[in-house]
C-alpha cells in the first residue's frame, strides 16, 4: 500500500480550478491531430470534434495512446448525411482530460474501418457491439465474435430493424414488420403478433399535442 | 493440463448474469473468458424510438443501482443540445441526489465484498448503513431506487427537508469513519484475503481504458467531478482518493474513502443550496438537430451519452457507453495467475453491473 490508506489526494484540479480555458482543449487535439490530415470542425460542450481524413485511423490511435489520451468508445449510427445503405458514422471518443475528443469519420463497405483492438484492448467490446447492431466489420481483426447478440444470431440487429418502430402511424409500422416477413403485400391484413412495433414505439409517441 | 471452469450466468458467486471461463492449471487461473448479454433489451433502440420527455423514464430503468446518472447525463445531454439553462437550485439537487445513489452503491458494493470475504457482520454493517441512505433517497423522491428526478431543464421534486438529508448523511459518515474504513484497512481476515490478489497495473488499466474507483485504485486521477466538473461540483470542496497498489485491497479502500467524501459533497450542498426555482419551463421535445456527448462520474466510474438529434420528436441516436463496459475486460488482466477460489471475489471487486452493460 502506498502510504496511508486514502492520504492521497490528485494532484489535478484543486477545486474550482479544473475548467480549462476556452479553446485548450481544442489545441490540444489540433496538435494531436494535425500531423495525420484529421481536421478540427469545432467545440461545444459535447467537446472537440474532429474529422478523420479516412476510415484507417491506426496511426491516430497509435499517437493518441501514445500521448496518454484514453480511449473512452467508438460509437456507431447510420450517417445522417447520406442516404446510402451501409454508410455509417463512425465517432471514436477520447478523453483529453478537461474535454472530449470526438473524431468523427464514414465508413462504407467499399471503405471499412480498420480494427484497433489489438492497439487498444479496450476497443474490442466496443468493435464487436458495432458489429452485432450495425454489421459493420472491422477490418483485421482475427475474428468478431457477437457480444450481445448469442453465437449464430445475424449481426445488424439495428439496421435489420432500422425503421420498425420509427413511424407516425402505428399501422403503418406493423405494415412494414408483416411486408418483411412476407407474410403480407397488402394493408388490411393485421400482422402476426411477433411482427408488431415494439411496445413504446412510434404510435403513442407520435400523438401530436402530447402532453408532457 | 488445463482444465476450463465455468461459472455462470447464473452462480451464486455472481450477482447478475453472466458467464465467465477460467482456464485453470491446477488451482491457478491462466486465462479467462468472459460472456456478457444476457442482460441485453435493447434500451438503445429503444430509446430512439420514444419521445425524449419518455426517453428519461426508459433510461432511469438501465440499472437498478445507479438509475439516476442515467437519466442525469442524458437530460443534460438534452439540455447542451437544445440550449437549455437549469436553475441553479437545481443543480445542488442534482448532486445531492447523485451522491446520495453513489453512497447507496458504494454501501452495497462493500457489503457484497464483505459477503464474499466470509465477514456476515460487517456485511450486516454495510446493509444497515445503505437502508439508512434509501430511507433518505425515498424521502426526498419518493422512491427508493428509480427516484425520478431528473428532467430536461431541472429537478421533479425539491428539496423541501434538508435537514434530514444531513442527519442521515452525518450517521453515515461518522459509521463509515468510525467503523468500516478501519476495519476495513486494518482487519487482517480482509487484508489476507485482499492484499496483492487481483491485480490491475496502472498501464493495464489505461490500455483498457479502465474508469472510476478501479481505475483510481491502479493509480488513475482521473474523476469527471474533478477533471471536468458539471452541476456546482467546481464550487465544492472534496478528495479524490487514489491508490496506486491495483489489487482487491485497493479497491476495497478506494471505495470507502470515497463514501466520505461523498458526504462531504452532499452537506456541502445543503449548506449552499440557493433557494429559488428547481425547474425551468416545460419541456417540449423540441431538440434541434445536432449531435452531442455528455459524461458524468457515475458511482462505478465515467457514463458518456451520445445524443443525435434529426429536429423531430425522438432522438436519431442514443448511444450509453456504462462504466462497467469499460472495466470489465480488464478482468482478464486481473485473474490470471490468481486461485480459482478468489474469482469470485476479484470479480466483485470491480463491482460489475450487467444491467448498464448489456442496457
Amino acid at each position: 500500500m502506498t502510504g496511508t490508506p486514502g492520504t492521497k489526494t490528485p494532484g489535478v484540479g484543486t477545486p474550482g480550478t479544473g475548467t480549462p480555458g476556452i479553446g485548450t482543449p481544442q489545441v490540444r487535439a489540433r496538435d494531436l491531430l494535425a500531423p495525420f490530415g484529421a481536421e478540427i470542425t469545432g467545440q461545444d460542450a459535447g467537446g472537440v470534434w474532429a474529422r478523420a481524413a479516412g476510415p484507417d485511423i491506426r496511426a491516430v490511435v497509435r499517437q493518441l495512446r501514445d500521448s496518454g489520451v484514453r480511449l473512452v468508445t467508438l460509437t456507431a449510427l447510420p450517417d445522417p448525411e447520406t442516404e446510402e445503405a451501409g454508410t455509417y458514422r463512425l465517432i471514436s471518443h477520447w478523453d483529453l482530460g478537461p474535454a472530449l475528443l470526438n473524431l468523427v469519420s464514414t465508413v462504407t463497405p467499399q471503405s471499412p474501418p480498420s480494427s484497433i483492438a489489438d492497439l487498444i484492448p479496450g476497443a474490442d467490446w466496443a468493435e464487436r457491439e458495432i458489429r452485432d447492431f450495425y454489421a459493420v466489420d472491422f477490418t483485421g481483426r482475427t475474428g468478431t465474435p457477437g457480444l450481445m447478440l448469442r453465437e449464430g444470431d445475424p449481426a445488424g440487429l439495428f439496421s435489420r430493424t432500422g425503421t420498425l418502430g420509427r413511424d407516425t402511424d402505428p399501422a403503418a409500422t406493423a405494415r412494414q414488420g408483416a411486408e418483411r416477413a412476407g407474410a403480407v403485400a397488402g394493408s388490411e391484413q393485421a400482422p402476426a403478433e411477433s411482427e408488431q412495433a415494439p411496445t413504446g414505439g412510434a404510435g403513442p409517441d407520435a400523438a401530436e399535442g402530447e402532453p408532457v | 493440463m488445463s482444465t476450463v471452469v465455468p461459472l455462470g450466468p447464473f452462480h451464486p458467486a455472481l450477482e447478475e448474469p453472466y458467464k465467465i471461463e477460467a482456464s485453470c492449471d491446477g488451482e491457478r487461473i491462466t486465462d479467462a473468458k468472459i460472456t456478457i448479454g444476457f442482460n441485453f433489451r435493447g434500451v438503445e433502440w429503444l430509446a430512439e424510438r420514444k419521445t425524449y420527455t419518455r426517453d428519461v423514464a426508459l433510461l432511469e430503468r438501465i440499472c437498478g443501482i445507479c438509475s439516476n446518472v442515467h437519466t442525469m447525463t442524458f437530460c443534460r445531454a438534452v439540455e447542451q443540445l437544445a440550449g437549455i439553462e437549469v436553475p441553479e437550485r437545481a443543480k445542488y439537487i442534482r448532486v445531492v441526489t447523485a451522491e446520495l445513489e453513489r453512497l447507496h452503491s458504494h454501501l452495497l458494493w462493500a457489503g457484497v465484498a464483505c459477503h464474499l470475504i466470509g465477514f456476515e457482520t460487517l456485511f450486516m454493517t454495510c446493509f444497515a448503513l445503505r437502508e439508512t441512505v434509501m430511507d433518505t433517497l425515498e424521502r426526498i423522491s419518493g422512491n427508493r431506487v428509480n427516484y425520478a428526478m431528473n428532467r430536461p431543464g431541472g429537478v421533479s421534486r425539491d428539496l423541501t427537508d434538508p435537514q434530514a438529508v444531513l442527519t442521515a448523511v452525518g450517521q453515515v459518515q461518522r459509521a463509515v469513519e468510525g467503523e468500516l474504513i478501519p476495519v476495513l484497512s486494518t482487519d487482517r481476515t480482509v487484508r489476507a484475503r485482499c492484499v496483492g490478489v487481483g491485480v490491475l497495473p496502472r498501464e493495464e488499466a489505461f490500455r483498457y481504458g479502465a474508469v472510476g474507483p478501479l481505475a483510481r485504485a491502479s493509480g488513475s486521477t482521473e474523476d469527471i467531478r474533478r477533471t471536468q466538473p458539471y452541476e456546482i461540483y467546481d464550487l465544492l470542496d472534496f478528495d479524490v482518493p487514489v491508490l496506486d497498489d491495483g489489487d482487491v485491497f485497493a479497491r476495497v479502500v478506494v471505495r470507502a474513502l470515497e463514501i466520505v467524501q461523498s458526504c462531504r459533497i452532499i452537506t456541502q450542498a445543503i449548506d449552499l443550496m440557493p433557494a429559488g426555482a428547481f425547474t425551468g419551463p416545460p419541456f417540449r421535445d423540441r431538440v434541434p438537430a445536432g449531435q452531442t456527448c455528455a459524461r458524468i462520474e457515475a458511482p462505478r466510474g465515467e457514463l458518456l451519452y451520445y445524443l443525435a438529434s434529426d429536429g423531430g420528436r425522438t432522438p436519431a441516436r442514443v448511444r450509453v457507453r456504462t462504466p462497467t463496459f469499460a472495466n470489465m475486460p480488464t478482468a482478464r488482466v486481473m485473474v490470471r495467475g490468481e486461485c480459482l477460489s478468489d474469482l469470485g471475489l476479484i470479480q466483485a471487486s470491480m463491482d460489475p453491473c450487467y444491467s448498464c452493460t448489456d442496457r
